[in-house]
């Protein structure tokens, strides 16, 4: 709280008198009245003093007063004009004392100091007092009251009310020579917390330079003038820093686990033929999830099969399981079905192509974007991103792909995993891993996992187990961030990117 | 995905055997029929594509008593021979060629539940193994209300009229297809064909026009006792499968299999086949891909928990209606189940490989570390957009794009070619959010390319833009210029207009004589028509075309 100027010199004045009125700390502290005014007002804001207002009568002398006391009153003029007169006739003592005649006699009778008398049908005037000198002297109530007004401004009613009578103020004020009108006084009074502050000392507030220039450096202005203080314990002004995307920081950390695991990274085309996405991987021609349905093709747009070799060997794998050992899906396998392209269903697609050119042991991951023909919902999209990844080795076990998904998956922060049977047309021993969400008290499914079938690798000529498995990011990423709806990982909205925290991005 | 629905109390009579619904929900998990709900006695699983014989609770009893050791091994099935004969006609054979048939005497329909779960199974081997009903579908009916031998052929639109399932009146083929529910629902199957296939008794009784409906008169009811079932489809060995799934199901409430004789024009066969098939599963195999050490004893009684017979020397007897397995590798995933995959140690291997980064992908990381460094937010946005937004609204320059066969909703019609029109939506988004808004995206575009493996090229693009009431063309500019000397890259910019940027205030971002890029204060009418109320200027950059030179 900062006190400054006027504010201070008013309630160390208050600290013995508790209560003033606002006219009279005008006058005592040498400030105009709304200067005062404005100073007490923020004062009452910060609670240190109380304003209250009381409407009083004063009394103040008018033009015409003033008047009197330089000229004097009327009928006293009246008097030492019949004592300077040679005559007594009325009419010419009237002429002698001019514009306020008839005033001035009418109140010298009354007050009993002359008489008119007639006399040969003339009137004359002639004093009534034995001393008129004394009279002239002597100051006649009126005039003491008048000129105690007059000393100042404004008397009050009540002031007044002590020193004289009733008659004399009315006197007065019937001739108008004062006036009484209503007025609102204010008064200032000290709180206890402004008590207290003054006790203890209010203290000093700085003035001094805010603005450091190359001028104020150089110039040494500051060493006289000193610096402004700041209200350092204040917030700044909202910024923010550029990040990443709350998504790309998880998959990056998802990144990391595989490299630390030792894996090599790929990527692969979103456009991909149905050949990589579909029939290397041993999904019958007419598989549900390669229906218009669930997939999407793309319009004029064909592509080209791999060389002759290799699409022999899918074909036979699929019409008859070829020399695998299977008995094949049994149906004639089409090169146009295998020829159109497709938008990625899933990252297994990269996987597939990469048996291409494999060699054992081989680890390999990739994170991409995948689409199904889906409508988007809050659980749901229609495009979302995939980690996929596979290993390659004479002495891979279905022990070994539990171990790499535990891994993973504790990696990321999730600490209760399970393990159950499930289906994909690709991999046999296949399996879901689930793991445990404790605010809802269920198993969460996060993708799929398996061994390949001999039919999938055997026509690459791998003869060799390939662990392989394709995760969804979004929803295990929603419970990294908390989050309730899917879609809100595409709205981008500032706020919510810019106030989610490293702590939660990063999992600290 | 097919789901399925039963009663605990139906599977527990079935099962035979008392047993808490916590552990039948347990087992069935871990047996590989993960359950969805539980709603009272209702338990709802579903059921994987590659096992169709667990789509009614009779199969699934079948497979739990198995799994918790009350039934093991081979399920036997008692078929008796009988004389009924199926002929079927060359009429059929560029319509709807296959056909398999059975009988099934002395069963029950009294209870409620038998007749659900009949006519569920029926809509599920529909819905999945039989590709809507395309692929294989099925029929059963009283055999007390058909007359022996049956025939099978395919009928003009008008040749026969017979009251279908459900009605009261008689229609023709070509009404039924026009105006009954089922007609309606799968009449898409017998399109352009000018003959439809149907099944009549001797008596010129109809029994069905497969695979729409059943006729009215041949139907079955609570009290009927001997049942005659066919499959008609277009995959010969998916009907006799279908069959068998169908046959073998009804038979584990009780009945009597008897076979029949299908004649058609290559001969005479016996119908239905339970016959099992033989595979020899090595020891060394299933050790080697389990990572465990069993022995034959273990092996064989894993396998026969799994209703499956076994021989001393592992020769595996696999049951008809188990279509899935067809290869000794489907064998070991039985052990695996039978073993329970939550008894596997998980173990990490010691062999020792080396992690890699893909070369792009860590060129975009830096990338994208450099725009963080200037204070500019990443932003993620949907590879699928619409023309409208992309040409009309954000007046993005021509070029090819590919469109969607099938799109689900208007909103995702294409693939993008451009990322801006994604980044001005997430800044009209965001009127709301604190000035100034620095946003970039690295992302994939495609357009159609013919010289590519699958006809579409793949770029990454950059796009970077800002907003704030003083926004402009400087400001983007150094942020492009920041890249240009980060990568040591040859970028210039040269005058050129967009309907998209204010003429006179924007460029096309030339490298070595190709434009990769464009740079620019965006139009006014741009912004009015996205209803952004600030400044924006951005740039687009193919960093696929850069990249080789920058790292």
């Amino acid at each position: 709280m900062e006190i400054r100027g006027i504010e201070r010199k008013l309630l160390y004045e208050l600290k013995s008198l508790k209560v003033a009125e606002l006219e009279q700390l005008s006058k005592t502290l040498n400030e105009d009245i709304a200067s005062v005014m404005r100073a007490s007002k923020e004062l009452e804001n910060k609670g240190l003093v109380k304003l209250h207002e009381e409407w009083k009568r004063v009394i103040t002398t008018t033009e015409k007063g003033r008047k009197a006391l330089e000229e004097g009153f009327p009928e006293k003029l009246l008097v030492s004009c019949i004592l300077r007169s040679e005559t007594n006739e009325l009419e010419k003592i009237l002429n002698l004392v001019g514009r306020e005649a008839s005033i001035a006699l009418g109140w010298a009778i009354r007050r009993g100091w002359v008489k008119i008398e007639e006399r040969n049908g003339k009137k004359t005037v002639a004093l009534s007092v034995e001393d008129p000198r004394k009279l002239l002297d002597e100051e006649t109530e009126e005039e003491k009251l008048l000129k105690f007004v007059s000393k100042s401004e404004e008397v009050s009613l009540d002031e007044i009310r002590s020193k004289t009578s009733e008659t004399t103020l009315n006197n007065l004020k019937l001739r108008g020579l004062i006036s009484e009108y209503k007025k609102r006084t204010w008064y200032v009074e000290i709180t206890e917390e402004g008590q207290k502050l003054v006790e203890r000392g209010i203290p000093e507030s700085e003035n001094g330079l805010s603005e450091i220039t190359p001028y104020v450096i150089k110039s040494g202005v500051w060493k006289k003038i000193g610096f402004k203080k700041y209200k350092v314990e204040a917030s700044g002004p909202k910024i923010y820093p550029g990040k990443r995307h709350p998504l790309r920081e998880i998959i990056d950390r998802i990144r990391r686990i595989f490299l630390e695991m030792g894996f090599k990274e790929a990527r692969g085309p979103i456009v991909e033929s149905s050949f990589w996405c579909f029939d290397a991987l041993f999904q019958p021609q007419d598989h549900p999830a390669r229906e218009l349905a669930d997939t999407f093709y793309l319009k004029g747009l064909e592509s080209k099969l791999p060389e002759r070799d290799l699409v022999e060997k899918v074909r036979k794998t699929h019409e008859n399981g070829w020399i695998t050992g299977s008995r094949g899906w049994r149906y004639k396998w089409k090169e146009e079905i295998a020829k159109k392209s497709v938008l990625r269903t899933h990252t297994t697609a990269v996987s597939a192509r990469y048996l291409q050119k494999v060699s054992p042991p081989s680890k390999v991951f990739s994170i991409g974007k995948v689409y199904r023909n889906e409508k988007t919902d809050w659980r749901r999209l229609h495009e979302f991103f995939q980690v996929e990844g596979i290993v390659v080795d004479e002495e891979a076990t279905f022990r070994d792909l539990l171990g790499y998904l535990s891994t993973f998956f504790r990696k990321l922060g999730f600490e209760k995993i399970r393990f159950r049977p499930a289906y994909f047309p690709y991999t046999e021993i296949s399996v879901e891993p689930e793991v445990y969400v404790k605010e809802r008290d269920t198993w969460l499914e996060l993708g799929g996992a398996g061994i390949f079938r001999p039919e999938v690798t055997e026509p690459f000529g791998i003869d060799c187990p390939v662990l392989a498995w394709g995760l969804g990011l979004e929803r295990p990423i929603m419970l990294i961030l908390g989050m309730r709806d899917i879609r809100d990982f595409y709205k981008n909205d500032l706020n919510w990117i810019r106030e989610l925290p490293y702590r939660i991005l990063r999992g600290v | 995905m097919a789901t399925l629905k039963f009663s605990y109390s139906d599977l527990i009579e079935l099962v035979g055997e008392e047993i808490p619904i916590s552990e039948v929900v347990e087992s069935l998990t871990m047996m590989g029929v993960p359950v969805e709900e539980v709603k009272g006695d209702e338990i709802e699983v579903e059921v994987f594509p590659n096992r169709p014989d667990l789509l009614s609770v009779e199969g699934i009893a079948r497979a739990l008593k198995g799994f918790l050791g009350i039934e093991t091994g081979l399920p036997s099935f008692r078929v008796t021979s009988g004389e009924i004969e199926v002929f079927v006609g060359d009429s059929v054979k560029e319509i709807r060629p296959y056909i398999s048939c059975g009988v099934i005497k002395g069963v029950d329909l009294g209870r409620e539940e038998t007749i659900v779960s009949l006519m569920q199974m029926q809509e599920k081997l529909h819905e999945t193994i039989g590709r809507r009903r395309r692929k294989a579908s099925i029929g059963i009916y009283d055999l007390d209300k058909i007359s022996p031998p049956i025939y099978y052929k395919a009928v003009g639109p008008e040749e026969v009229r017979f009251v279908p399932l459900d009605s009261f009146e008689e229609m023709c083929p070509r009404e039924i297809i026009e105006s009954h529910p089922k007609g309606i629902e799968y009449g898409w199957i017998l399109s352009n064909l000018d003959k439809y296939p149907l099944l009549v008794d001797s008596n010129g009784t109809v029994l069905s026009m497969p695979p729409i409906i059943n006729s009215e008169e041949t139907k079955v009811e609570e009290n009927t006792k001997n049942l005659f079932v066919d499959v008609t489809g277009t995959h010969e060995e998916t009907v006799s499968q279908v069959l068998n799934i169908v046959l073998t199901s009804i038979a584990e409430r009780g009945g009597v299999i008897e076979s029949v004789i299908v004649r058609d024009w290559r001969g005479e066969r016996t119908s239905p086949d339970l016959s099992p098939l033989k595979i020899n599963l090595r020891k060394s195999y299933v050790e080697k891909l389990l990572g465990i050490e069993l022995k034959a004893g273990e092996i064989k009684s894993l396998l026969e928990k799994m209703r499956l017979g076994v021989s001393d020397d592992l020769s595996v007897l696999v049951p008809a209606y188990r279509v899935d397995v067809l290869h000794e590798i489907d064998l070991v995933e039985e052990i695996a189940i039978a073993y329970n995959y939550m008894k596997f140690e998980a173990k990490l291997p010691e062999k020792m490989t080396l992690g890699e980064e893909d070369r792009i992908e860590s060129f975009l990381d830096l990338v994208r570390d450099v725009l963080i460094g200037l204070g500019y937010q990443e932003v993620m946005t949907f590879s699928l957009t619409n023309e409208e937004i992309v040409f009309n609204k954000c007046m993005a320059p021509k070029v090819k794009y590919i469109e969607i066969m099938n799109p689900k909703t208007e909103k995702y019609r294409i693939i993008r070619p451009w990322i801006y029109p994604g980044l001005i939506k997430v800044l009209s988004n965001n009127k709301s959010s604190t000035f100034p808004q620095m946003i970039f995206e690295v992302g994939e575009v495609a357009y159609p390319d013919e010289a590519e493996e699958t006809g579409a090229r793949i770029e990454i693009h950059l796009c970077a833009a800002v907003t704030h009431p003083k926004a402009g063309y400087t400001e983007i500019r150094s942020v492009l210029d920041v890249l240009i000397r980060e990568f040591s890259v040859e970028l210039q910019v040269r005058p050129r207009d967009f309907a998209a940027f204010i003429p006179g205030r924007s460029g096309e971002i030339i490298h070595k004589e190709r434009q990769v890029g464009f740079i620019g204060e965006v139009h006014p009418e741009v912004l009015v028509l996205m209803g952004l109320e600030n400044p924006v200027a951005l740039f687009e950059l193919n960093l696929s075309e850069i990249f080789e030179e920058s790292l």
